[in-house]
């Protein structure tokens, strides 16, 4: 989704490299090799989402797979997003067919 | 250690802490375990059993588990430590008559003096040893077998290269062989297999002793004379054979009693004892014998105390009584009963079931425990209450050591011969370690010497690496668990910047597939990281930072979770907040699915 969000704001939203063996998780308890960055940014929430991470993997009693659901009950989000009127999915597709139509016409007449 | 034995010794331990806490359950335990004689399990008593199985190991209703050549240990009464090492002599049994391997023969191994003798090398030499045996040094004739391009002949003298030939023939390594001239010559006759797999062998008949001495029973209750004064003085001792060979050491116990009536008459009996030919007519023999069960010398000193109590007991329950002993164990063991701390630390102690019986029979404001020096001149007394300790203690002693001289001859014999066996046999297998060491080291370093000559590529003696040094930067490598954690919480150093925000009109996130809303809750949430200034270059101190944490992050800051399409493409796109509840249930094999994202 970030490689999508990217391509259309033709930004790099994330400037670190990505790695398939991140070593944060291992620090925690978790053995399985997992992706990420390879450098590691401050959060804003750096104490909870720790937090959060070292109760979800003891939760997991030594298995390897993350595959128990996210979830914090009467979770009250930091930031305020404002909804936007969102289309329905057909349009979404339409719209951004036609954006990455655009683009490639314009890298091949050689464009930005 | 083997996981197998892991699990079997973890097992036990559980099971003889239970006996501690919670009798009761242990001893239900025990017996579901003798009643099951299935082969699939259920819990955890049936799997432990069907594991007994696999080793044919079997357990009894009064907790003993019998192995091969009447090895034997209780989970309820021994100790954790008796409990693991009589494991590891009937796996070892076990697993070598399973074994189908050159070296391993019909013979009795002796693991207990192999690992006493490895574990005293240094790193280097145990790896030398340990290649040897695991196979590291593979001869040129088993690597023909597989490989056509190997002719099987030795690379240092040209002969085919079998396992005989590296030890005992090459001419390449004669003067290693100059030095070890006497292992050279006695291995091949008397331990051929060695030359395979290096095992000590016990004495064939070593299994005899330890029938013989699970028979010894327990005495009957001996008399004691009685005492106007209604109170009691008794000498206690125990000796052994061989106190340093367990295989060869059999343990005896004795009783003495004080039956002098007066000051004056324990004084003129002392004149006797330093006679030409010293008696000592105040002491009287109550008791002595060998001791059931372990043999060693504190569990008789522990026993002769136990028969003074039940004589006590029985035939003076009112009494008070002294009793002298040479053995700093067992009088912590009475201090130990005194304190009622013993129960709480029994399941670590030997002679559990002897203490747990000196328990119940003890009486603190009736009876007292004196320690002696043991095994000291007369002349070395500085008082009369002195001399006479040293003389009770002198004629205990010769009881306890009478008794082992009263052994069946043919007993006797044996174990002498044991005794006799072990020590060639340490000296035999101590002097082929050695020679195997140095032979390894001087081989690898003439191969090593010989393909620098030929120019092909050398096999030098590999060394353990050190641990890697700790790197302390922005990342402490030496943090792990909740450390990390601690540290990750409050991750934020200087110089960490976020990236230059671009400023983008609603309508742009109308494009996003996964929905407008989304696109911009995470290039809000992205916009808020701070990186580091030389973001790109890559640290390998670095930790890094998972995807699932930036999830996690993501998630608690916006309310937001990621989406993943379930189903469905293009404008029929179908899609599903990954690590959801719903996720779960609509995804049959989500577990595959999340390994697959």
């Amino acid at each position: 989704m970030i490689q999508n969000l990217e391509t259309i704001l033709q930004n790099k939203l994330i400037p670190s490299p990505i790695t398939t063996k991140c070593g944060s998780l291992i620090r925690l308890g978790f053995k399985p090799p997992v992706a990420g960055v390879a450098r590691r940014p401050i959060l804003p929430n750096a104490h909870e989402t720790v937090q959060f991470t070292w109760d979800y993997i003891t939760s997991l009693e030594g298995s390897g797979v993350l595959n128990k659901p996210i979830y914090k009950p009467n979770l009250i989000p930091t930031m305020d997003i404002p909804s936007l009127d969102g289309l329905n999915t057909a349009d979404r597709f339409n719209r951004y067919a036609a954006f990455t139509k655009r683009l490639r016409k314009s890298r091949a007449d050689g464009g930005g | 250690m083997d996981p197998f034995l892991h699990t079997l010794c973890q097992c036990a331990r559980i099971i003889r802490r239970l006996a501690n806490t919670a009798h009761e359950v242990a001893v239900n335990t025990v017996k579901a375990m003798v009643e099951y004689s299935g082969s699939r399990p259920f819990g955890p008593a049936s799997t432990f059993k069907v594991y007994l199985n696999q080793v044919g190991w079997t357990i009894e209703a009064n907790g003993d588990i019998a192995g091969p050549d009447h090895f034997r240990c209780n989970m309820l009464k021994d100790h954790c430590t008796k409990i693991v090492n009589v494991f590891k002599q009937m796996l070892t049994f076990s697993i070598l008559t399973l074994t189908d391997r050159k070296g391993v023969g019909d013979f009795l191994p002796d693991p207990a003096l192999s690992i006493r003798f490895f574990s005293k090398l240094q790193d280097d030499e145990q790896q030398l040893v340990k290649l040897n045996v695991a196979g590291g040094y593979q001869t040129d004739s088993m690597k023909a077998k597989r490989d056509d391009k190997v002719n099987g002949n030795c690379d240092l003298c040209g002969l085919l290269d079998t396992r005989e030939h590296r030890l005992l023939e090459c001419e390449a390594m004669t003067e290693v062989r100059k030095e070890w001239e006497e292992v050279c010559q006695t291995v091949p006759q008397s331990r051929p297999g060695w030359v395979y797999l290096p095992i000590p062998r016990q004495h064939p008949d070593a299994l005899l002793l330890r029938a013989w001495t699970q028979l010894i029973k327990e005495p009957p209750t001996p008399d004691i004379v009685t005492m106007d004064d209604n109170h009691y003085r008794f000498f206690t001792d125990g000796g052994a054979i061989n106190p340093q060979i367990a295989s060869a050491r059999v343990a005896s116990w004795a009783v003495i009693q004080d039956v002098a009536t007066s000051h004056t008459e324990r004084k003129t009996s002392l004149d006797y004892a330093f006679g030409p030919e010293p008696h000592f007519p105040a002491f009287k023999t109550t008791a002595l014998g060998l001791v059931p069960g372990d043999q060693n010398v504190s569990r008789a000193a522990l026993f002769a105390i136990l028969i003074v109590l039940r004589s006590l007991h029985k035939f003076a329950p009112d009494a008070t009584a002294e009793m002298v002993t040479d053995a700093s164990y067992v009088c912590l063991v009475i201090r130990a009963i005194e304190n009622r701390v013993w129960q709480r630390i029994s399941h670590r102690i030997p002679n559990v079931d002897i203490i747990e019986e000196i328990d119940q029979l003890w009486q603190a404001d009736r009876f007292r425990i004196l320690k002696v020096k043991s095994h000291v001149s007369f002349e070395q007394a500085t008082s009369y209450e002195d001399l006479w300790k040293f003389v009770g203690n002198h004629c205990a002693d010769l009881a306890a050591t009478s008794v082992l001289e009263t052994i069946p001859s043919d007993i006797k014999l044996l174990v002498d011969a044991l005794a006799n066996h072990v020590r060639t046999e340490e000296k035999m297998f101590g002097n082929f370690l050695k020679y195997l060491i140095q032979f390894n080291r001087c081989r690898l370093q003439k191969l090593h010497d010989f393909k620098k000559e030929q120019g092909t590529p050398s096999t030098q003696l590999q060394h353990a690496r050190a641990a890697p040094q700790p790197v302390i930067g922005v990342f402490d490598s030496r943090l792990m668990g909740i450390e990390a954690c601690n540290f990750l919480k409050s991750f934020g150093p200087d110089n960490f910047v976020p990236i230059p925000k671009i400023e983008v009109g609603d309508d742009l996130f109308q494009l996003c597939l996964q929905g407008a809303d989304l696109g911009k809750a995470l290039k809000s949430g992205l916009d808020t990281l701070k990186w580091p200034t030389d973001v790109i270059e890559k640290v390998p101190s670095d930790w890094g930072m998972s995807w699932f944490e930036m999830a996690v992050s993501f998630y608690s800051a916006t309310g937001f979770q990621f989406p993943v399409r379930i189903s469905g493409a293009t404008f029929r796109t179908e899609v599903m907040t990954l690590c959801s509840f719903q996720a779960i249930i609509a995804l049959p094999l989500y577990k595959d699915f999340v390994l697959d994202t």
